[in-house]
């Protein structure tokens, strides 16, 4: 659908909030994404998919790293300019976790599904814990809100500007007191995932991974966004390929096979 | 074209459209009939860009397409390449998706039974990598209710005889053609490969060997490099180029082999909008199947069918067909 931008804030040097116009306001799972391009644009032709990370009064907020040509012509977009989306796509996190305690891994911009799972696990009362990392202060987008929602939260950057100084990865292990009673959920760096994936799976502890990959379509039509995965019964591998966009974005750790990632 | 069109002035489209009663009074007829396929309208969905129809079943009436072409089926389900399979390159794409398929007998059994459903035709895209699998999946199909018509991809490396691809050498193309078509009574599209020297000789060894229609253009073979990796951006290293960058150079094909041929045609190449699947018909195509435009807007064909029908009433046209093969030199 063709829509309107509401405001564009760059909150940090890298980092936007784009906010677009959505009414009635959509239901939206959390780690949901949507796909947007820029209205008969043929260059760039794809649309790009981004997490949606608030829902606000008049529509819905994305939050967006500059990272190429079609997010770097996303900082140019101004109010009531028009964008053309299409979504709530994906499966987005199953949020009923059993009781679960919840604790969430994000590295930079992988951030930007947790907003809506940290609101929708404070609404069900399950105790939830958020560990935020990125390569500096300036790699923490919407650290702020986070705080807002009082979250309990424990935060890393490599180059140690804010936080502990390390990898987000290595203050998960502490935080896994009872591996049966814990559920983890993480989106970030492709190297982040894996680490994240292989400590949970040598746990035993449930581990749900959001995924970014290329895409052309976003409905499981062009097949672009295949990742490897292995049968989770047998643990027989070669399985075929699940489709990061339909099947996705969030997987069971377990589904995937990490050394195709 | 006929006399219509002279007497209506370009510039009174706009005028004409804001006044509903004028409208009325041109009724258009949209349909085409292609080797005995009779289509509602001449705009169909390219192979491996509509899935098997139900992806896009939720965001268009797949009642008002003149085909759906399913993605390309083989005898057995195939896995398709190792990622990353798509990359963006200007005004385009690159894809070696690898012919990702459920098979044929998965297709006959759970996908055209929901297809069956709908008042549109149904084309069934395949592929072989040997002749024999070929003449295999044709006959299967050719028993099953409810397809229209074959389209074979001849893009494809023949296993038997040193990988050469079908499609780029006249003599497999005939040999492929020929055999096909003892096996099946459909009327059978043969799709053509852009990557050859001269496209209009294999196009006739296609038609003389019994191909009713023939369909351009597949994809054109390209690359694409990341200067940080040094690493091919796909991971099949090569891969096939489609959307708005082909049109030209799918244009010039299928003006070529229109001249060249007496079958029917059907335009494919980085078709977006209604002007670019008119351009097709004028240099001779019959029909037009869009392709890359699927990804970029669900919607994408019923926007180019609702544009067609615009054109023609804006310029006296009545019928689609007489758009094919009205270029002015």
């Amino acid at each position: 659908m063709l829509t309107e931008v509401i405001y564009n804030r760059q909150i940090l040097p890298l980092y936007y909030k784009l906010g677009i116009r959505w009414e009635p306001r959509p239901f939206v799972k959390p780690g949901q994404f949507v796909m947007l391009r820029f209205p008969n644009c043929i260059d760039p032709l794809l649309r790009r998919p981004f997490g949606v990370y608030r829902i606000i009064d008049e529509g819905i907020e994305i939050l967006y790293k500059v990272v190429g040509k079609g997010t770097t012509l996303m900082t140019g977009l101004r109010p009531e300019d028009m964008v053309d989306m299409l979504g709530p796509l994906g499966n987005g996190f199953s949020l009923d976790s059993g009781k679960k305690d919840i604790v969430m891994l994000a590295g930079g911009i992988g951030i930007a599904p947790f907003y809506l799972s940290v609101v929708s696990g404070q609404r069900s009362g399950v105790r939830q814990k958020l560990l935020f990392g990125g390569r500096g202060k300036d790699d923490l987008p919407g650290l702020e809100d986070f705080k807002k929602l009082g979250i309990e939260m424990k935060i890393s950057t490599q180059d140690g500007s804010i936080g502990e100084k390390g990898l987000v990865t290595e203050l998960l292990k502490p935080e896994i007191r009872n591996p049966k009673s814990t559920i983890i959920y993480t989106c970030g760096p492709k190297g982040m995932l894996k680490e994240v994936a292989r400590i949970a799976l040598n746990l035993d502890a449930p581990c749900y991974v959001s995924l970014d990959n290329v895409m052309a379509c976003g409905i499981g039509a062009c097949l672009g966004c295949a990742v490897k995965v292995r049968s989770q019964e047998s643990g027989v591998r070669d399985q075929g390929y699940k489709m990061v966009c339909k099947d996705g974005p969030v997987f069971d750790a377990r589904e995937i096979e990490w050394e195709k990632v | 074209m006929g006399k219509g069109v002279r007497t209506v002035d370009s510039g009174q489209g706009s005028a004409a459209r804001k006044d509903k009663g004028d409208k009325k009074k041109v009724t258009t007829d949209l349909s085409v009939d292609i080797a005995g396929i009779k289509l509602k309208n001449p705009v169909m969905t390219a192979s491996g860009t509509f899935g098997y129809g139900e992806e896009f079943a939720p965001y268009l009436d797949l009642n008002r397409l003149g085909a759906v072409v399913v993605k390309g089926l083989s005898l057995k389900p195939r896995q398709g390449n190792s990622p990353p399979r798509i990359v963006e390159t200007a005004a385009g794409m690159l894809n070696s998706i690898g012919l990702q398929n459920v098979g044929v007998e998965a297709f006959i059994e759970e996908k055209l039974p929901f297809l069956r459903k709908f008042d549109t035709k149904v084309i069934v895209n395949f592929f072989g990598d040997s002749i024999d699998e070929y003449c295999e999946v044709a006959r299967a199909l050719d028993g099953a209710d409810g397809i229209a018509g074959l389209e074979m991809n001849i893009s494809c490396p023949n296993k038997q005889e040193g990988w050469l691809e079908f499609g780029t050498n006249s003599d497999l193309t005939s040999k492929v053609v020929g055999a096909v078509r003892k096996h099946t009574k459909l009327p059978l599209i043969v799709k053509l490969s852009p990557n050859v020297t001269d496209i209009t000789t294999i196009a006739k060894a296609a038609v003389d060997a019994g191909a009713d229609v023939l369909s351009l253009i597949n994809t054109l073979s390209g690359m694409a490099v990341d200067v940080n990796t040094r690493r091919p951006k796909l991971g099949n290293i090569i891969g096939g180029l489609s959307g708005p960058a082909i049109k030209p150079v799918a244009l010039k094909m299928v003006w070529q082999v229109a001249k060249a041929v007496n079958a029917p045609i059907i335009g494919i190449g980085g078709i977006m909008t209604a002007e670019d699947a008119i351009e097709f018909m004028l240099v001779g195509a019959s029909a037009v199947q869009v392709g890359t435009a699927n990804f970029i807007d669900p919607e994408a064909t019923v926007k180019i069918i609702e544009g067609i029908d615009d054109y023609l009433r804006k310029n006296g046209v009545k019928r689609v067909s007489e758009l094919s093969g009205s270029l002015r030199i």
